[in-house]
């Protein structure tokens, strides 16, 4: 059975290409609006990864990734941000909140599949 | 691909329109005079994300445009370049480009020619830097890597072993951290890309290990020795490696090859530092610039710092060990080799906390440019030696003398423009940041071109807060060191940028704490020099064990030109309390340790005691009259605790090979005259 990533993005069209990307590439994918939504659709869809981005409306990238990695359930899930914020500032706020890693916007297909299998077999 | 890639785009298009609107409403905010950090936010994400959008869906032309503009605005949003109308009017030049732009990526219209206006924007942006021309280039975003997260290293290198590529493979260790597993990382997919690399695993160690009952299963205990290829490049191996928490144990290192004519040396040498990358320009050089030679690992400076504090340990055992045994015994146990060697990890764990002083400097440029906002004078700032490394220690608490030394130069050395045409100096002022290692001492020097300090006004300040007498008679350097005396400001007016309490006599406190000193050297009408002289290391003395009383005292080696045994009448007492011993032809002034430090042991004949001739940085050489010299060693300096009441003379503590403790002597505070003596005294 095929991997199932989640992505969080608020942009609907970058939810779109990233789903389409990783459809292409295999993956099962599902999306959510924002935080708020993803952290819901986090339970409902058990996902092997999750691909956030940071600036979102209700809840924002830092306090989703928070809010999934107190449950002990979504402990080993990898976590990859996907930002155009690059400042190292955000980036160790995002690891000390429990990301695994960071792509950066705008990203290609290749960069955003090299990162995936650094963390997901 | 599920969904059409176009209609993906066409969404993506509605959002660049939204954008569009978002960056238009903003700069017309600006130009109206709304400079909110909000506004100027909204502004930079609405470029950002059309910029983000641009590269993914593969509009070049437009990706390009975007990023030149977005850089900009991140120089606006970082306060680094002043929103003035001149600016804002290039930036709503960009956006009617940026408009363009979009239409053209949607095949509404052709590329715009967008030449002018990124000269424009170059423009702007190469205006900001005219302040600074010294700036640290900033890292282009697109060339920071991808992935990597943001960390304060120690970077240590290890020397490049000169061999050809082809001839010693790499050997990796990996040993992830408690830090690394929690976030989700999985070590066997790093071995696995290590693998794909070529890599095969040398070792797996489960040593480390505990008993099944204190099994920690979040926790890393394995650790894994690779071989790779010595034609795979040291990036390739470090980008698999771009996830895993910094705090892992991560060793690349250059294997030797077996048929090496030369084993180097059981030790390699001491680590040299790697210059570690400044808070400007984050942690993003070292991998997208790593030559193959240079190789850092992070550590935590806790670590460091009880290393330090153990081997601090280790050299007090060592000079225990050869205070009791007899030289007989010392050989035959090989006591010298193991405080060679002592000596040896000594210096490396110290070398492992010196930084490049860059870090302190850093923050000058950005300071220079609000002090040049605030004031109207443009001032240029040459750098040197910014590469020269200090402890730690001395990089962070030098960052508020050298703020202060800046502003005080800008504020009260630097004339304004007009006065300095009329004076045919050039317009723009200019301040030198230096920094040296001069044999066991950091000389930092901050010089301006400025008018010098202004002696009579000085002296008049003095007078009117009754530091002096008004009628003293004092030496240009005397009136020079009033602006180092407690409470003093020359500042006619008080200005925004100095003139806030504190003065020049805090800078003097903070670098004397550092066991350092102020020097101020100043040319009326040719500039001011401030020299902060500082020690290389804080934590070990080269010293002179001396009695007084029959307790053993260090005193600083680095101070003592010769030590003198007096010939009856060869220290003569001039007045009641001073004496001088004449040397060779010249007099000296000598004092007397035991008195100074009020200890009572019964004056001796000065012909029992010996005379030990220093030279002091404030009262040029003097004699100081100890009771006998003990010996002479490398001790390790202890601050003493902050509730012991501060005595004069005193700059810590140690413990001596036997186990008892030896104050250390501050020679400085002790030949200085006192602070009374300095200032009133000189009116006597």
């Amino acid at each position: 059975m095929s991997k199932c990533i989640l992505t969080v993005d608020d942009s609907p069209s970058m939810r779109l290409l990233l789903k389409a990307s990783l459809t292409a590439q295999g993956f099962r994918v599902e999306t959510a609006d924002d935080g708020q939504d993803g952290l819901q659709r986090m339970q409902e869809v058990r996902p092997d990864l999750l691909i956030t981005d940071i600036n979102m409306p209700k809840m924002d990238g830092f306090q989703l990734i928070e809010a999934v990695r107190v449950q002990n359930e979504f402990r080993g899930v990898p976590i990859l941000v996907l930002s155009t914020e690059f400042s190292e500032e955000k980036k160790a706020r995002a690891r000390a909140a429990g990301a695994t890693g960071w792509i950066t916007k705008p990203f290609d297909a290749g960069k955003l599949t090299a990162a995936i299998r650094k963390v997901c077999p | 691909m599920s969904d059409s890639l176009d209609e993906i785009q066409a969404i993506f298009f509605e959002e660049c329109a939204e954008g569009l609107t978002v960056v238009e409403a903003g700069l017309s905010a600006m130009a109206a005079g709304d400079v909110s950090r909000d506004t100027i936010a909204s502004v930079f994400r609405a470029v950002h994300s059309i910029k983000g959008g641009s590269g993914a869906f593969g509009h070049a032309a437009l990706l390009a445009f975007s990023h030149r503009f977005e850089n900009v605005l991140d120089e606006v949003r970082a306060e680094r370049l002043q929103p003035e109308p001149g600016v804002i009017a290039v930036l709503l030049s960009a956006f009617d480009i940026l408009s363009d732009h979009v239409a053209a990526a949607q095949g509404r219209a052709s590329v715009p020619v967008d030449g002018p206006v990124l000269a424009e924007l170059e423009r702007v942006l190469l205006g900001k830097d005219e302040l600074q021309p010294v700036v640290v280039a900033e890292p282009e975003p697109e060339s920071a890597p991808v992935d990597e997260f943001g960390f304060e290293p120690v970077a240590v290198s290890i020397e490049d072993f000169d061999h050809p590529a082809e001839a010693a493979g790499w050997s990796v260790r990996f040993r992830p951290s408690r830090a690394a597993l929690a976030n989700g990382g999985e070590p066997l997919l790093v071995i696995r890309e290590l693998e794909a690399l070529g890599a095969r695993i040398v070792q797996a160690s489960w040593s480390g290990l505990p008993p099944l009952r204190e099994l920690d299963c979040g926790d890393g205990y394995m650790d894994w020795t690779l071989a790779i290829p010595g034609e795979v490049a040291e990036s390739d191996i470090r980008d698999c490696f771009d996830f895993v928490a910094s705090d892992s144990v991560i060793h690349i290192d250059r294997a030797f090859a077996e048929h090496d004519e030369e084993p180097a040396s059981v030790l390699p040498a001491a680590p040299a530092i790697v210059p570690v990358t400044s808070s400007s320009a984050p942690a993003a050089e070292p991998r997208a610039a790593s030559s193959n030679a240079e190789m850092t690992i992070r550590v935590d400076l806790p670590k460091l710092d009880s290393l330090l504090n153990l081997v601090g340990e280790l050299v007090i055992r060592n000079s225990i060990l050869a205070d009791r045994l007899s030289p007989a015994d010392q050989e035959k146990v090989e006591l010298p080799q193991l405080s060679r060697l002592t000596r040896q990890i000594q210096d490396s764990v110290m070398s492992l906390r010196a930084q490049p002083i860059r870090q302190a400097f850093n923050r000058v440029p950005r300071m220079l440019r609000d002090l040049a906002a605030e004031t109207g004078k443009t001032v240029r700032l040459e750098v040197s030696g910014e590469a020269t490394e200090v402890d730690k220690t001395v990089i962070e608490r030098i960052g508020d003398p050298l703020t202060h030394m800046i502003r005080n130069a800008v504020d009260h050395g630097i004339e304004p423009a007009d006065r300095r045409a009329a004076a045919g100096k050039p317009r723009e002022g200019t301040i030198l940041l230096s920094a040296e290692q001069k044999g066991g001492r950091i000389i930092v020097r901050v010089a301006d071109d400025g008018g010098g300090i202004d002696r009579e006004r000085v002296r008049a300040k003095a007078a009117q807060k009754g530091l002096i007498d008004p009628d003293a008679v004092l030496t240009n350097e005397e009136i020079d060191q009033l602006i180092c005396a407690p409470g003093f400001s020359t500042a006619d007016t008080i200005s925004n940028i100095s003139g806030r309490g504190v003065g020049m006599d805090v800078v003097r406190s903070n670098i004397e704490a550092l066991g350092g000193r102020v020097e101020i050297a100043s040319n009326p009408g040719q500039g001011t020099t401030f020299t902060m002289i500082l020690p290389l290391t804080l934590a070990i003395l080269d010293g002179m064990i001396v009695r007084l009383g029959g307790q053993r005292y260090v005193l600083p080696l680095g101070s003592v030109v010769e030590s003198v045994q007096p010939a009856p009448g060869q220290v003569q007492a001039m007045a009641p309390g001073h004496e001088v011993i004449e040397l060779r032809g010249q007099y000296l002034p000598v004092r007397r340790l035991t008195d100074f430090f009020g200890i009572r042991a019964g004056a001796r004949p000065p012909e029992d005691c010996l005379v030990i001739v220093i030279e002091s940085d404030t009262a040029g050489l003097v004699g100081l009259m100890v009771d006998t010299v003990d010996d002479r060693r490398e001790v390790v300096i202890k601050s003493l605790d902050r509730n012991l009441h501060p005595i004069r003379g005193l700059g810590g503590a140690t413990v001596l090979g036997d186990g008892s403790i030896a104050l250390i002597l501050d020679i400085e505070a002790i030949v200085a005259p006192t602070p009374r003596d300095r200032i009133k005294g000189l009116a006597a």
